[in-house]
Parts: C-alpha cells; sequence; structure tokens
C-alpha cells in the first residue's frame, strides 16, 4: 500500500475524470492509500442512463421514410435536429455528472466499439448503443461484446444487415477482428472470411429498431476460423474470439493507451494486465483496478504523458472551475471542430486521439477558445470558486508538469491562472 | 532527448522492458537521418516543382475509374449493376469513367497520364493499415511512421515543407517534415497570431509535440500571409468543399509560400453499397476540381512548376456485392497531372481479369514505391530513396 501525495491524487483525478474538481481532490487526499481512491474511484461507477432524451420512436422514423420523398425530407430534418438533441444531451450528462468517471469511461467505450449518427442516421439507435455502453462500462467484457455485435447501431454501422448467405459483407466481421477484439495481425484473411459467413443473416428490423436472425439468409455451411470448425454461427465466433489471450490484451493495450502514455506498451506489462482481465472472466472493473494500481500507472515521468482531448479540455475546465464559460451548444460545435465530434467518430477505428489532437490547426482553435474562457467576465466569476491556497500550490493543481513559461504572479490572481491556462503544459493530462 | 539523457532516464525506469523497445526506436531514427543529410540535394536555384496529392479516402474502385473496353465478358460478369457502358476511350482498350469527361482535353493535350494497377506485395485490406502502407512508403509486414515525403523531399533548410488542407499529416509527417494542416489560410494566419512563441526542450514526447506546434505555426504564418490577398484564382472555383481546398492550394501556390507538397482529401470512396450513384458523383467532382486547379495554375503561368497526383488506400473487389457495392480490394489505378508530366499515356500493365491473386482479386503491375522513386528523382532530382523500385518514364 502507498500512501496518496497531492500531485498523485491530481494525477488519478485528472486521467479518470473530467478536470480536477478541487473538493474531490481533497475528498481523494483524505484516503490514505492510492489502493484505496482507485477503490473509491471505481465505486463511483453508474451503470444506469441518466435522463436519456426523448426522440422520435423509430416506427415513426420508419413510417416517414417510407414516405415518398416529401417523408424522407421531413425524416431527415427531424434526425439532423435529434442528433444535435442527442449531442448536447450527453455534453450536458459530462458537465453535470456527480461521477464523471462514468462518462470518461462511457467514452472509453464510445471510441472503442464506435457507431456514428452520420452513417446509422437513427439518433435513436445511438442513444441505445450509448445506454449499452454505460451498462457494462464497468461490467463484464464478453457480455459487453455480445450486446455490441448484436446492437442495431452497430449492426448498420458496419454493414452488418447486409451481410447475407450467397453475398457476405466482410465489414463487420473485419473490424470485429481487427479493431474491436483481437487486434491487427492477429488472424488471416480466411478467418476474416469466415467470420463474415458465421455472422450472415444478422440484421435490424427498421420499425422496432431490434436485432433479428433472418435464418433463411444465414449460411448454415461448415467454417474453419482460427483453428476451429463446424457449422459456426457469430455466437460461437465470439467465443472462439474470446478464448484468445489477444483479446484481453488488445483491450489492455487500449487501457495503457487511454491511462497511461502515449508510447508503445510494454509487452510484458500488457500480458500482466490480459491475464489479470481473462482470469477474472473480463470483468472490466479487475482490469481497471489493475491499471490503476500499476506502477506503471504512477510512474514520475508519466505525469503530463498524456493529452487532453477537447472534450476533457473543454468540460476539463468548466468543471475545474465551476463556471459556465460555455454552453452545452458551444462544446458540441467546438468539440466537432477540434475533431471529437461526440456519437459521429471519424471512421471506425474512432479518434487516434493523443497527439492527434494537437495538430497546427487544431491548437490554433483551443488557443482562440481558452481566450474566451478566461475572458475577464468569465475568469473574474470562476476566481470567486478559486480554493484559497498559495501560488505553488495553484500551479500543482492546474498543471500536471513544471510550468513552461514561468507563471507571473506580481499581477494578480487572475493573471497568474491565466498564465498557467496558456502554458503548453495546459493541454496534458 | 540526446544518448546521455536518454541513458539517464532509463536507469530511473521502474521495469527494464520498456527500454529495448526505446533504444530500438532511438537508433533506427538516427540512421535515417544520417541517411536524409547525406543524401539531400537541394532543388536549383529558381525551380519551384510543387506536388499536390490528392487522396481519394476510402479505396476507389480502379475498376470502373479506367474500364476495360475490349474483351468485356469477365468484367460484366464480375459487375452485373455496376458496369460502366459510356466510358471515355483513351486508347489501349481502356476508357475513364464517363464523369471523368473535364480531364479529358488534359488527356488529349498531353498533361496527363495514368498509371495502372498500382499496389504492393501482400497487399492489405484495411483502410487503416493500408493507409500507413502508402503514406510511409513501407511493406505490408514492415511499420514505419514518417510519412515517405520526408525520404522524396529536397533539402530545405527554411520555411514549410507541406501544407494539408484537411486534417492530419499523413504522408507528410515525421520529425523531418516541416508541415501543417488547416481548414484554410485565411483562418489560420488570423488565429496564428494568438499563440504563445516558446523555445523549450522537453523529454516528455507530449509536451515536446505541443511546443514543437507552436513553433511551426509561428513560422508558417509568416510564409502563408500573402496567400489570403490572392484573389486572381477565384474565378475558376465552383463552390464545393473539393473545389474550395483546391482553390486555397492555388491561393497559396500563387501567394508564393514555398511550400513544396501540398495535400487535399476527397472522401467518400468506401462504397459498400449503392456505389453507382455515389461513385459517379466523386468522379465528377475530382473531374471538376482538377479541371478548375489546372485552368488556375495555367493561367497563373505555373502550370509546369506544379504536378498534381492521386492515390487511395486501395481498388476495390472486383465482384461487386449484393448491396450494389464493393468490398475493399488492391491494385487500383492512379492519375498524374501537369505541365512536365509525359502525358496522354497509359503506364503499367491494365488490370488483368484473368489473372487474379489468391483472394481473387487483381494482382498489382506497378508498385506504388516506384511513382515515389519517380517525384524523388526526376521531379525533385534526389537520389531514389527506394532503390529496388525503378522509376516510371512519366515526368
Amino acid at each position: 500500500m502507498n500512501p496518496i501525495k497531492f500531485s498523485e491524487a491530481r494525477h488519478l483525478l485528472s486521467r479518470t475524470g473530467m478536470g480536477v474538481e478541487w473538493k474531490v481532490l481533497q475528498q481523494l487526499i483524505n484516503q490514505p492509500f492510492r489502493e484505496e481512491a482507485v477503490d473509491q474511484l471505481i465505486k463511483t461507477y453508474s451503470p444506469q442512463t441518466p435522463n436519456p432524451p426523448r426522440l422520435t420512436p423509430l416506427y415513426k422514423m420508419d413510417r416517414l421514410n417510407k414516405a415518398g420523398a416529401r417523408g424522407k425530407k421531413v425524416m431527415h430534418n427531424v434526425m439532423m435536429r435529434e442528433n444535435d438533441v442527442l449531442k448536447k444531451w450527453w455534453v450536458k450528462q459530462m458537465l453535470i455528472t456527480t461521477s464523471p468517471f462514468t462518462e470518461r469511461m462511457t467514452l472509453f467505450w464510445h471510441n472503442h466499439f464506435t457507431s456514428s449518427l452520420a452513417s446509422v442516421k437513427r439518433p435513436q439507435l445511438l442513444l441505445n448503443q450509448n445506454k449499452l455502453l454505460r451498462q457494462f462500462g464497468m461490467g463484464n467484457f464478453s457480455a459487453m461484446l455480445m450486446y455490441l455485435t448484436s446492437d442495431p447501431a452497430m449492426l448498420l454501422y458496419l454493414d452488418g444487415d447486409k451481410n447475407i448467405a450467397g453475398s457476405p459483407n466482410e465489414n463487420f466481421a473485419r473490424e470485429l477482428l481487427e479493431l474491436f477484439t483481437l487486434g491487427h495481425g492477429h488472424y488471416s484473411e480466411a478467418d476474416v472470411k469466415a467470420a463474415a459467413l458465421a455472422f450472415t443473416g444478422w440484421g435490424v428490423n427498421h420499425a422496432t429498431g431490434k436485432f433479428v436472425f433472418r435464418e433463411d439468409l444465414h449460411d448454415g455451411g461448415y467454417k474453419h476460423f482460427l483453428g476451429e470448425s463446424g457449422n459456426l454461427n457469430g455466437n460461437d465466433i465470439l467465443k472462439i474470439i474470446l478464448k484468445q489471450p489477444r483479446t484481453a490484451e488488445h483491450i489492455a493495450e487500449k487501457f495503457w493507451k487511454s491511462f497511461v502514455n502515449l508510447e508503445r506498451p510494454n509487452p510484458r506489462v500488457i500480458r500482466q494486465w490480459g491475464k489479470v482481465f481473462r482470469e477474472s472472466s473480463y470483468e472490466i472493473s479487475a482490469l481497471m483496478s489493475e491499471v490503476l494500481k500499476s506502477d506503471v500507472f504512477w510512474a514520475e515521468q508519466n505525469r503530463g504523458a498524456l493529452i487532453k482531448s477537447p472534450i476533457e479540455l473543454m468540460v476539463g475546465t468548466m468543471r475545474t472551475f465551476p463556471h459556465r464559460s460555455l454552453t452545452t451548444k458551444d462544446i458540441m460545435h467546438t468539440s466537432r471542430i477540434l475533431g471529437q465530434d461526440l456519437f459521429d467518430p471519424p471512421n471506425v477505428k474512432g479518434w487516434e486521439g493523443g497527439k492527434d489532437w494537437i495538430s497546427t490547426q487544431s491548437l490554433l482553435i483551443r488557443t482562440s477558445l481558452q481566450q474566451k474562457m478566461s475572458r475577464d467576465a468569465n475568469i473574474r466569476a470562476m476566481a470567486r470558486h478559486f480554493p484559497k491556497v498559495s501560488p505553488d500550490v495553484m500551479k500543482q493543481w492546474l498543471l500536471p508538469r513544471e510550468p513552461v513559461l514561468p507563471p507571473q504572479h506580481r499581477k494578480g490572481e487572475l493573471w497568474y491562472v491565466q498564465n498557467l491556462m496558456f502554458d503548453p503544459g495546459y493541454q496534458l493530462a | 532527448m540526446n544518448r546521455r539523457e536518454f541513458a539517464q532516464l532509463a536507469a530511473l525506469m521502474p521495469f527494464s522492458g520498456l527500454v529495448p523497445n526505446l533504444v530500438m526506436a532511438e537508433s533506427s531514427v538516427d540512421i535515417e537521418k544520417a541517411r536524409e543529410l547525406s543524401t539531400k540535394k537541394p532543388l536549383k536555384d529558381g525551380d519551384k516543382r510543387i506536388l499536390v496529392l490528392v487522396e481519394l479516402a476510402g479505396g476507389n474502385d480502379g475498376l470502373n475509374t479506367l474500364i476495360p473496353l475490349t474483351k468485356r465478358a469477365k468484367y460484366e460478369e464480375y459487375r452485373p449493376t455496376l458496369k460502366q457502358m459510356n466510358a471515355i476511350d483513351i486508347g489501349g482498350g481502356i476508357g475513364m469513367h464517363t464523369s471523368l469527361k473535364k480531364l479529358f482535353p488534359h488527356w488529349e493535350a498531353g498533361d496527363m497520364s495514368w498509371i495502372q494497377s498500382v499496389g504492393y506485395p501482400k497487399p492489405d485490406r484495411s483502410h487503416f493499415r493500408s493507409k500507413d502502407i502508402w503514406e510511409t512508403a513501407s511493406s505490408s509486414d514492415q511499420q514505419r511512421t514518417d510519412g515517405w515525403l520526408s525520404l522524396a523531399l529536397p533539402k530545405k533548410d527554411q520555411g514549410l515543407h507541406g501544407v494539408v488542407v484537411g486534417s492530419g499529416l499523413g504522408p507528410l509527417s515525421g520529425a523531418e517534415c516541416r508541415a501543417v494542416a488547416m481548414h484554410d489560410p485565411k483562418t489560420f494566419v488570423n488565429q496564428a497570431k494568438l499563440v504563445e512563441r516558446v523555445n523549450y526542450k522537453s523529454s516528455n514526447p507530449s509536451l515536446a509535440h505541443v511546443i514543437d506546434v507552436q513553433q511551426q505555426l509561428h513560422g508558417a504564418k509568416h510564409l502563408l500571409e500573402r496567400s489570403v490577398r490572392v484573389r486572381s484564382v477565384d474565378k475558376f472555383f465552383r463552390p464545393s468543399s473539393f473545389n474550395n481546398n483546391l482553390k486555397s492550394v492555388a491561393k497559396m501556390i500563387v501567394g508564393g509560400a514555398g511550400v513544396m507538397v501540398y495535400k487535399v482529401t476527397l472522401s467518400g470512396f468506401d462504397t459498400h453499397s449503392s456505389q453507382a450513384v455515389v461513385h459517379q458523383n466523386l468522379m465528377s467532382y475530382l473531374a471538376e476540381g482538377l479541371d478548375s486547379f489546372a485552368q488556375a495554375m495555367k493561367a497563373s503561368h505555373l502550370w509546369d512548376d506544379v504536378m498534381i497526383m492521386t492515390y487511395s488506400e486501395f481498388g476495390r473487389s472486383i465482384k461487386e456485392n449484393l448491396s450494389g457495392g464493393t468490398d475493399h480490394g488492391t491494385a487500383a489505378p492512379q492519375l498524374v497531372m501537369g505541365g512536365k508530366i509525359k502525358g496522354g499515356e497509359l503506364f503499367g500493365d491494365k488490370a488483368d481479369l484473368n489473372n487474379l491473386d489468391s483472394q481473387q482479386d487483381l494482382n498489382y503491375s506497378t508498385d506504388f514505391r516506384s511513382i515515389y522513386a519517380t517525384v524523388a528523382e526526376n521531379w525533385w532530382g534526389q537520389d531514389n530513396p527506394w532503390e529496388q523500385h525503378t522509376p516510371i518514364a512519366f515526368i
């Protein structure tokens, strides 16, 4: 057991929450040990979906879709409006939640089991998928995999519903193996083809938005997949995938990238994390706990080794300084421009993240955004919530490492905090 | 981080497993750098030699871009609904997609050529992996991180190597390339005024990245200020997002930004379903954009300084699927255009539907690195960084 220091509590919070709330930071420091702080954090996870927005039911959308050109137009307008309703709803949850860890993990899984509004065209289905991500986000990964692979949004997104006997569409099968489970290089082209055949017949009822299995479109033939053979169906494929150690290791690598640093994961650590994950029968909380209690997570050189995503930057700043310097609509638009359009990842691989968040283009926008957030009226309002602490503690609170540009304190506290926000280190987590 | 700092840091690491990876990464970078320093030559004084890359993102259907006009039985069998009937005959038994008609005058004028069946051994059908392969000029079983242009570009001590109008640096990534990505030059210049100037070296890769980007912004702002005021090319471009991006490139070239490589993207080529209309539209956007760009360059007397080149991560499956689309495939044609291009020719062998690979897809006849080698050697006068791939005579 390791006693927890201020800088460590800050590190844990900035990696697993949204921003660094002073109040929560104080609670973490009151935990005697790092391990207890981690357990405490994981317990805050909530699998329920808070106040889901009411969206037009799918049967109505389906009816419009079938009602000629005018119906299609109305449907399109409804869809565009509700896309934004959905995005703003999520932004709002991130801003008001008492468990930012839940939102952080939901975003993590959204970036793993990706689907996009742009291609699914049914906001209701993306909301349903988001509920599943929340339900299983700290639950069991094998159950999550079963539910997400038969999730209607996913089936539409990856053409799974078009994958039928006699004319397999490989899109879904390939991404399942490459991105969701094994990782590139751990299966053959023949495995992709076999998996595609096994999933033939999985489809979506457009009126109810529910999964359907269409027996007549399923390929009942003999298949060879990753060394196993038989009349395999989709569920058999998932079971075989879950027997492969690579699946757990691939997920462990994603945890490394999200919680540790941007360098190549250490293979020995990944094998260890993968082992823990498998031995827990794929309990995500077991993997999370292993990661957050590992030496590599706490290592000094990994502080500030990640780059804040646009959502972390905006929502995080607003939770750190509880003041509405941006509206939910501002956040929705700006995160899109900064390359993190919620419910609309750029492709099935999701957001690359890391260094990709900061390009010459996005850094310009981040800079003008921070200028807006720390404009006179905003920073004065924020200042009412500043903790009464020394400039040194303030610095340790807001930045993960020593500032690059020496912050000036002689012009007063507001100026000092603005300086810290414009330091390159403020972009890091 | 230099070697001594690195050794100190390595000694502090709690587990030794990390060290070999880092050492490998460090030394391979050093080898590449050493090689570049020894072989790179500057362009002759006054030479511009600009490359404009057009990425057809998603995997362009090569078989419906250059279409077989003779011995069509196999083609029509594989493409029952998607077969093209009105292709523009460009000789050699080949027709261009009818929606590429705005490119035909450039073909006839000898300013444009096609390289057919471009690909690489053991083709990868993942968008992401294959895009990486194209962007870094690596082989199927080799991982490289620096973009191919970091090896091909001439020596240039100052200014910007590249501008991406869009996102991601792709083939221009890597420490040796000074490149920026932007939405458009005007917005860029206005916003760059807000960024702090920082001089600081960090061993934290994430922080080093942020600082590096800040420094690049300062340099780029300075170079692009004039482009913003260029109006002479506006009239050539009808408004559309692809045209606007090419217009931005034209402005920067005319404004004398001194950038050697520009990249724009046309997206939407991942046509797994309902391909017919989508692909037809994409072909016409492509043709219109390139035609407008060529006219703008000619009007500015810069057409001889510019070479346009398309690329895509792969072609598509020769057999159409039941959704009226095609799946990920292999080799596909690439077009090159410009005043100095040896035009009106079909390089490489045409797609051979009688000789398929083990996945029933096309075999490649030209390795994409031969094209990169041509750019390096014949466009920029560099030693060929891909010695095993011979340049092609299209320049």
